[in-house]
């Protein structure tokens, strides 16, 4: 143990030049929790802790560090496992940490662990939390991803598209000035719609989406990257199109895998999560290929002389849609039923959220279709209405509701895979087979 | 003293009821024990050596026997049961059930006699790892030393056997359940506990793997008198145990199973480490830990552990075991919480440290007694002329127990002096 | 009134089928000439009823029962009036040894000689009873806890209490404590400490007499006979004053603890905003709020240090076993002055044994409290005087380091003991220095002066032992000696230790052991009152006699008793305080001239019971070996033997004995001259793990059994004749092979020349 005098003095300079060490690295948000995001500095971001704990129902700090966790999860790789080191930072709200963490993404939340935790810490639930947080913090722009969690915040976040698509209703319609009558006001807009415009709306928004996600996800990736000290870091090939090959080499068997749930597929508590969630993916990719075919069906060569539209029942693209319905269908039936049977992992609020509006879409656009068919007037207008609202809904909240999932889990992958996180478990095999 | 005072019932004859029973009829009072097993000693009986000295309890539970024997103000049942306590400080009565033992204890027996029978029992004593004979001694130094006689088991040809192989007045086949009532003036409730259920933790394979054992069996497998004679080998094929993992808190500090501390598993294991160490010259132990509560002086012996180049610990708790089929080796799964990494040895064996469970959980004192969420007495309401000691309170070592029971016989006795 | 001796001999048990029953029958009729010999059954149940019969009828007033161990017997079977020696015919012959077999009944018959000739030698022991009355008050030294909670439960069970406290107050540290941690369910919320209550039921018990400010200097004569003389601490009274002096039947110490002085360790002393969890215990307890040393502001951040003093080799290598609980008290105390505030717990281990797994759970909920396992490595004062404390191997992060306003060291437990022995050692080793004959003598005390030095007026309870004025202690300075067993057993009769002084313990534990120790005391006075030994030896009414005008003066009882019981005259003579005595015969043993004896167990008795042996010729090939066992363990053990068939040799002879430390020299010279071939002993373990019930009778045995080996080679005899076993109660398995083996031997070294002389 040294002297006061020459510690201090030596303590002083160490903690200076970290500071400035700091500085560079940190990004501006991390600024709030001081040294965190400095190695080894820790002052414990409360506000975080406490947030943290709300949206994973008050059970985080319960974490005695037992391991427990780490070990029963079949997703996480034998060095440095998840989710004990991310239960860890969370106790010791090292927010700057946890946002950084790609490790945060690969767990699927089959929430094994959190049956298994002898102290009722649900690490599951915990991580949940943690993914909302990061969404929170690298979409663009930040405002509407805190919407997005907050319930009182339903009302205004269901607004803006019924608003926006009024608009577009409204300067669509041939006669500008509002009738008095109610039957007047819907009637007129209804009878012929501007699909152009709504079209073109679409587009923009799903634009705007698109760019935005890919904000968010370019944030996420370069955070990453100084957590792991590879800032500027790139990709080994030199040429552009090498560095695109090599990046397709890393991303196409990543997306892959994603779409055959590979890691759904090892959680060992339900299959029901596998089946529902995979038959939701392909729902939602069957339904947004359609949209994209309609969307664009104007200006679109593969379809001759645009398109009679709508599509009869028979139609190929019809039957896609009616099936990716269906499938979206069952599988949110499905991830309700599982819900509601685990009543110790109820949910929290962001994942009903996507799970109802999932339904409300699919809903009202049966619904929609089945009136559209025996030409019940003017119902059948009001439902496509309806459908069309939430789909918007669903499509402008996508980088900021829980579905932002698809972007960063996907990048996260993909960043586990670039740095070689993504370790493979073989040892334990042997012990698996056996227990099924 | 209050020499016209009436007895101390003292329910269980573990090392708790056996330390009240003696240090409260040493002062000069009597007392009425009531143990339920056919003999006393209770859990610690069945222990092979105590932490930290590696002792032996029977050379303790031989000094108590004697100090019993010897004292006539001590009346023992065994086999025997408290009913119904009714009454108040002072003044209470309690009916006490005796089951039927079969065997007079006019005269004593020996295997000689018992080894002519063929029908068996499984031996509890040895939690089930092998069988007795329908007319048996419970254990080597069983107090008192009297055979017992499993009627349910014993055969038809046995049965006819029997007077002739017994010499006269020692086996009494109608003997029928009886009922006593005493008068007591105090109550010291000294239950103790019972380990917890070990096939509950589904994920630790124990029944389903054979090489899966709990720490109470280790205890037997150690001990001269249990199913190896004292041989530490593995259930599924005889072998010497060489690599051995010692499951801590399997059950204990896990709020799926038993949320609070069983407080003795620690040092147990690490006594069943070099009980390894000891027998299986080149075997190799590893503890697996959330954290290691060797409180007091029993420090030493983890640090006299940490010199042993062949015992190792790993802090993380043990999620899963699974078993390769071939071998019946084991393969553990548990994160290495100091290196970060997440490991799947492979073991000959496991020794799960489960807990304590109070054996008051389920079968509560007949009188009206707090207890706390597990079970266990709440020690802190003071009922007056009840008083518990031991494990019935919490989970405690055998030290803890002895001065517990010793505190408690001030109480009983405080209680047969109130000026009133 | 004349003795009549009477000898029932079993025949069942197998007995009648592996021995000549007649012959074994004229041994009694004839060779000693019993007036009354009667076959039996068997000695159990009605049986037994018939025998007791018979020695009331008959006016027995000896009795060898040939049957079955005494182990099997209840004392309360037989009249008191009458002496009756169990032979275990069963357990030590027929189980043992082939039936119908010469040797099998020699043995027997031997046997038989050896008791009939013990009980010939035995007389009734009468109960001792001082000429002054035993005085039933019980002395409680220290008005801590465990204090307190003796004295008043003493008192409540309608005994006189004299409380002694060297502070000017009662309450010790449970009074310097702010609130305490849960006691009972649901185990999460801090409990007041209920100190004043205490204290007020102290002070008005009527059976309680509290002297304050006073210390023990003077503890003379034994239990039930203590006069104890209390002095000033220098409170009020001059320093030294005697304040009181009365007599007392038996003694609680329950001293308790002093924290340790974390200095060398960590940087305690060197940085002012580092202090100890005492400190800040009493900075809670007396302004109600935690604030820095250095600059009196409020804390907002702390960092504990657990085991900061504790656990540590160079430290004790002991746990204290409290201090994780007060820190998570202490934690608590912080995040209830201001919910900003932040609380880290450096831990290796967290301890919270039983319920208090649950006030741990409860203090972790917290979100301002911070716990992982790590190793401090530095801690440092800051720029802006924060102090920035750096850990190793912690759960957040390899190397993390923390900005606190305070740093709180968990110190450690010791206890307040001294050791009377290493302070007498020390007195004698002073006294050779001046007076040592050689120089070297007076070096090697020099040296141990040194050694010894720190023990210097350490003294608490100021006994008048010749062994030393307080309890010896043990490892770490705990004065116990039977920890698991018997917690409450000390090296010195009718004085318990209770508390933290005897083991480090929560407030609960020491209230526990408050009350066994009381509990102890008062069955301690009771039992001398009643003329009984207590603990091992409980109710044995025995004691030893000492033939003192044959006393040499050579101090051996008095230096190798573990109890203390003989103090000594100038002269050196001891001077017996019968009340102290275990009844072991360590001193029996010790003694050269042969003057210690016991009515039921003495030199003679034991002498005749060898002589009783009959001792083959050298040409019959038929050795002897005679066995001191420890009735204690190596006995049972023999019994186990026997329980499960164990063969061995037929030629030895068995002599159980209170301890092995009580078998005198010359028994083994008596038993070379007449003949045996060997004698072998075989007693508890001894060593830092002793299980000897007398602490260090075996030990003591095994050190005089090499001056016996000497002797033998005077009698030009191999000191290999002579063997000494350690042995416990379980391992009756290796019994058969210590014999084998010891066989061998002596067919090595052949007959002894002795024989037939």
């Amino acid at each position: 143990m040294a002297k006061g005098d020459k510690t201090v003095e030596t303590a002083d300079r160490t903690s200076r030049e970290k500071q400035e060490a700091g500085a560079l690295v940190s990004p501006p948000a991390a600024l709030a929790d001081s040294r965190d995001g400095q190695p080894g500095w820790i002052d414990p971001d409360m506000d975080f802790i406490r947030v943290l704990s709300r949206q994973s129902g008050d059970s985080l700090k319960k974490c005695i560090q037992c391991g427990t966790c780490s070990a029963i999860c079949e997703l996480s790789p034998d060095p440095k496992p998840f989710p004990r080191k991310e239960m860890a930072w969370a106790v010791w709200g090292m927010k700057d940490r946890l946002l950084k963490d790609p490790d945060v993404w690969l767990c699927h939340q089959c929430n094994d662990c959190s049956t298994r935790c002898p102290r009722g810490a649900r690490p599951g639930d915990v991580l949940a939390a943690i993914r909302q947080q990061s969404v929170a913090r690298y979409a663009v722009p930040r405002f509407l991803a805190r919407w997005a969690n907050e319930p009182y915040c339903v009302p205004l976040l269901l607004g803006i598209p019924i608003a926006l698509l009024t608009v577009v209703l409204y300067i669509g319609n041939s006669l500008g000035v509002p009738q008095p009558s109610r039957e007047r006001i819907i009637f007129p807009f209804c009878n012929k719609l501007p699909h152009w415009l709504l079209n073109v709306s679409f587009a923009v928004v799903g634009i705007l989406v698109l760019a935005a996600v890919v904000a968010g996800a370019m944030r996420f990736w370069r955070a990453m990257m100084i957590a792991d000290g590879r800032d500027g870091a790139a990709l080994p090939a030199k040429s552009p199109p090498a560095r695109i090959v090599a990046a397709l080499k890393i991303a196409v068997p990543v997306l892959w895998s994603i779409i055959a749930h590979d890691d759904f597929a090892k959680c060992t508590k339900t299959r029901l999560r596998f089946y529902s969630h995979l038959s939701v993916l392909f729902g939602f990719l069957a339904l947004s290929l359609v949209a994209v075919w309609v969307v664009t069906a104007k200006v679109n060569p593969l379809i001759p002389d645009g398109l009679i539209y709508p599509f009869g029942f028979w139609h190929p693209w019809k039957l896609l849609a009616n099936l990716g319905g269906v499938a979206i269908l069952a599988g949110c039936l499905w991830m309700v039923v599982d819900r509601v049977r685990d009543n110790e992992h109820s949910g929290a609020f962001s994942d009903w959220t996507l799970i109802v509006t999932l339904l409300a879409v699919v809903v009202t656009g049966f619904i929609a279709e089945i009136l559209h068919f025996v030409r019940l007037e003017p119902h059948r207008h009001v439902a496509y209405f309806t459908h069309l609202v939430f789909v918007l809904t669903l499509l402008m909240y996508l980088p900021y509701s829980k579905l932002a999932h698809i972007v960063y889990r996907t990048t996260a992958l993909i960043y586990a895979e670039y740095s070689g996180r993504n370790g493979k478990n073989t040892a334990r095999t042997a012990g698996r087979e056996e227990e099924s | 003293m209050n020499a016209e005072a009436k007895p101390i019932l003292v329910i269980g004859g573990g090392i708790a009821g056996m330390t009240a029973a003696v240090e409260a009829a040493e002062v000069g009072y009597r007392v009425v024990l009531v143990e339920k097993e056919a003999y006393l000693g209770g859990r610690v009986v069945r222990m092979h050596r105590y932490f930290p000295k590696m002792c032996p309890p029977a050379c303790g539970l031989e000094i108590n026997v004697r100090r019993i024997r010897q004292n006539p103000g001590i009346t023992v049942y065994t086999l025997a049961t408290v009913e119904k306590i009714s009454g108040s400080a002072g003044r209470f009565t309690a009916r006490i059930r005796c089951r039927p033992r079969y065997v007079t204890g006019e005269r004593s027996l020996d295997d000689s006699i018992s080894g002519q029978l063929t029908s068996e029992r499984v031996n509890d004593f040895n939690y089930g790892m092998d069988r007795t004979k329908a007319l048996y001694l419970p254990h080597d130094m069983a107090y008192p030393a009297v055979y017992v006689l499993d009627r349910d088991v014993l055969s038809k040809s046995d049965t006819a056997i029997l007077s002739d192989i017994c010499p006269p007045r020692a086996i009494e086949l109608n003997m029928t359940e009886e009922e006593i009532e005493v008068e007591v003036g105090a109550v010291i409730v000294a239950t103790g506990w019972r380990p917890y259920d070990a096939a509950r933790l589904d994920n630790l394979g124990f029944g389903r793997y054979r090489n899966v054992i709990t720490n109470v069996m280790m205890e037997r497998l150690a001990a001269r008198e249990g199913p190896t004679g004292g041989e530490i080998l593995r259930p599924s094929d005889g072998r010497k145990a060489e690599n051995v993992a010692f499951v801590q808190c399997a059950g204990s500090r896990d709020e799926n199973h038993l949320p609070y501390c069983s407080a003795v598993c620690c040092m147990a294991s690490l006594k069943q480490a070099r009980y390894l160490r000891e027998k299986n010259e080149d075997s190799k132990a590893t503890v697996f830990y959330i954290d290691i509560r060797t409180v007091g002086s029993l420090e030493k012996f983890y640090y006299d552990m940490l010199e042993d180049a062949n015992v190792s610990f790993v802090k993380g708790k043990v999620a899963r075991i699974s078993e390769d089929p071939q071998s019946e080796d084991l393969v553990l799964d548990v994160e290495d919480t100091l290196s970060q990494e997440n490991l799947h040895p492979r073991f000959d064996m496991a020794v799960l440290a489960t807990g304590m469970v109070p054996n008051t959980a389920d079968l509560e004192i007949p009188f009206e007694l707090k207890y706390d969420e597990y079970g266990f007495i709440d020690g802190s309401t003071e009922v007056e002329g009840v008083y518990a000691a031991g494990c019935a309170k919490r989970p405690c070592d055998v030290s803890r127990v002895t001065k517990d029971a010793t505190a408690a016989v001030l109480r009983a006795v405080q209680c047969l002096n109130r000026e009133d | 009134m004349a003795d009549k001796i009477g000898v029932f001999i079993c025949t069942g048990y197998g007995i009648a089928e592996a021995l000549d029953i007649d012959a074994l029958r004229k041994v009694a009729t004839d060779e000693y000439k019993v007036p009354f010999c009667k076959l039996v059954d068997s000695c159990e149940g009605a049986d037994l009823e018939a025998i007791v019969e018979n020695i009331r009828s008959e006016g027995l007033t000896k009795v060898v029962i040939a049957g079955i161990s005494p182990r099997c017997y209840s004392a309360s079977a037989f009249p008191g009036s009458v002496i009756v020696e169990k032979v275990a015919l069963r357990e030590h012959v027929v189980w043992c040894q082939p039936a119908g077999h010469e040797d099998t009944q020699m043995l027997a018959e031997d046997y038989l000689r050896m008791y009939i000739a013990k009980v010939q030698k035995m007389e009734l022991p009468e109960p001792f009873h001082p000429e002054e009355m035993i005085d039933k008050s019980i002395l409680v030294v220290g008005g801590g806890i465990a204090g307190m909670t003796a004295a008043l439960g003493a008192a409540k069970a309608g005994y006189s209490v004299q409380l002694v406290e060297k502070t000017d107050r009662l309450g010790g540290w449970l009074a310097r404590q702010h609130k305490s941690v849960p006691r009972k369910p649901p185990y999460v919320e801090l409990e007041d400490t209920g100190v004043d209550d205490l204290i007020g039921q102290v002070e008005g018990n009527p059976r309680i007499n509290v002297h304050t400010s006073a210390t023990t200097s003077r503890i003379a004569g034994a239990p039930g006979l203590f006069d104890v003389t209390l002095e000033s601490t220098g409170n009020g009274r001059p320093a030294g004053d005697v304040l009181d002096t009365f007599r007392v039947g038996a003694v609680v110490q329950a001293t308790g603890w002093r924290a340790t002085d974390p200095r060398d360790t960590l940087p305690y002393g060197k940085l002012k905003d580092v202090i100890r969890n005492v400190d800040l215990e009493e900075m809670v307890k007396e302004q109600g709020r935690i604030t820095r040393p250095s600059d009196g502001k409020d804390v907002k951040s702390i960092a504990f240090i657990q085991c900061g003093g504790s656990r540590k080799k160079e430290h004790h290598s002991y746990c204290s076993s409290i201090c994780c609980l007060t820190s998570l008290k202490q934690a608590v105390y912080l995040r209830r002055s201001d919910d900003e505030a932040k609380a880290y717990i450096f831990y290796e281990f967290m301890r919270t044994p039983g319920q208090y797994e649950d006030f741990y759970r409860s203090v972790q909920a917290d979100p301002g409290v911070f716990l992982t396992r790590g190793e401090v490595t530095e801690v440092t004062r800051d720029g802006d005087g924060k102090l920035v404390v750096t850990a190793r191997n912690t759960m957040p992060g390899e190397q993390i380091h923390v900005k606190v306003d305070l740093v709180v060291l968990a110190a450690g437990m010791q206890p307040n003991s001294a050791d009377g022995e290493a302070i007498r050692a020390l007195e004698d080793a002073r006294v050779v220095v001046t007076a040592g004959e050689s120089e070297t003598q007076r070096k090697e005390a020099a040296e141990k002066v040194a050694r010894l030095k720190r023990h210097e007026g350490t003294a608490i309870l100021n006994l008048t032992y010749r062994q030393g004025p307080d309890l010896p202690t043990l490892q770490y300075g705990f004065p116990d000696s039977h920890f698991i067993c018997f917690p409450f057993e000390t090296r010195r009769t009718g004085i318990y230790a209770a508390g933290c002084v005897r083991q480090p313990m929560d407030g609960l534990g020491s209230m526990e052991d408050g009350a066994g120790a009381a509990l102890k005391a008062i069955q301690c006075v009771e039992m001398i009152s009643r003329g009984e030994a207590v603990h091992p030896r409980a109710g044995d009414t025995s004691y030893p006699d000492f033939l003192l005008q044959r006393c040499t003066q050579c101090k051996r009882c008095t230096e190798e008793c573990p109890f203390g019981v003989l103090n000594e005259d100038e002269k050196g003579t001891p001077l017996l305080w019968a009340t102290r005595c275990r009844r072991c015969g360590i001193c029996l043993g010790a003694c050269p001239e042969r003057i210690v004896s016991f009515k039921d167990y003495s030199v003679s008795i034991v002498g005749a019971m060898i002589k009783a042996v009959h001792v083959p010729d050298e040409d019959e090939e038929k050795p002897r070996v005679l066995a001191f066992l420890c009735e204690n363990d190596a006995l049972p053990a023999l019994d186990l033997a026997g329980q499960h068939r164990l063969r061995y040799n037929p030629f030895v002879r068995v002599i159980p004995v209170r301890c092995l430390g009580s078998v005198a020299s010359n028994w083994v010279v008596e038993a070379m001259s007449a003949g045996y071939d060997g004698v072998i002993m075989i007693g508890c373990k001894y060593g830092d793990d002793y299980q000897c019930h007398f602490i260090k009778g075996s030990e003591l045995a095994a050190t005089r059994s090499e001056n016996i080996g000497e002797k033998l080679e005077q009698m030009a005899m191999e000191s290999e004749r002579v063997e000494l076993h350690q042995l416990d109660i379980s391992e009756y398995d290796r019994l058969p092979k210590i014999f084998d083996d010891f066989m061998e031997v002596i067919e090595e070294h052949g007959m002894n020349p002795f024989k037939g002389m």
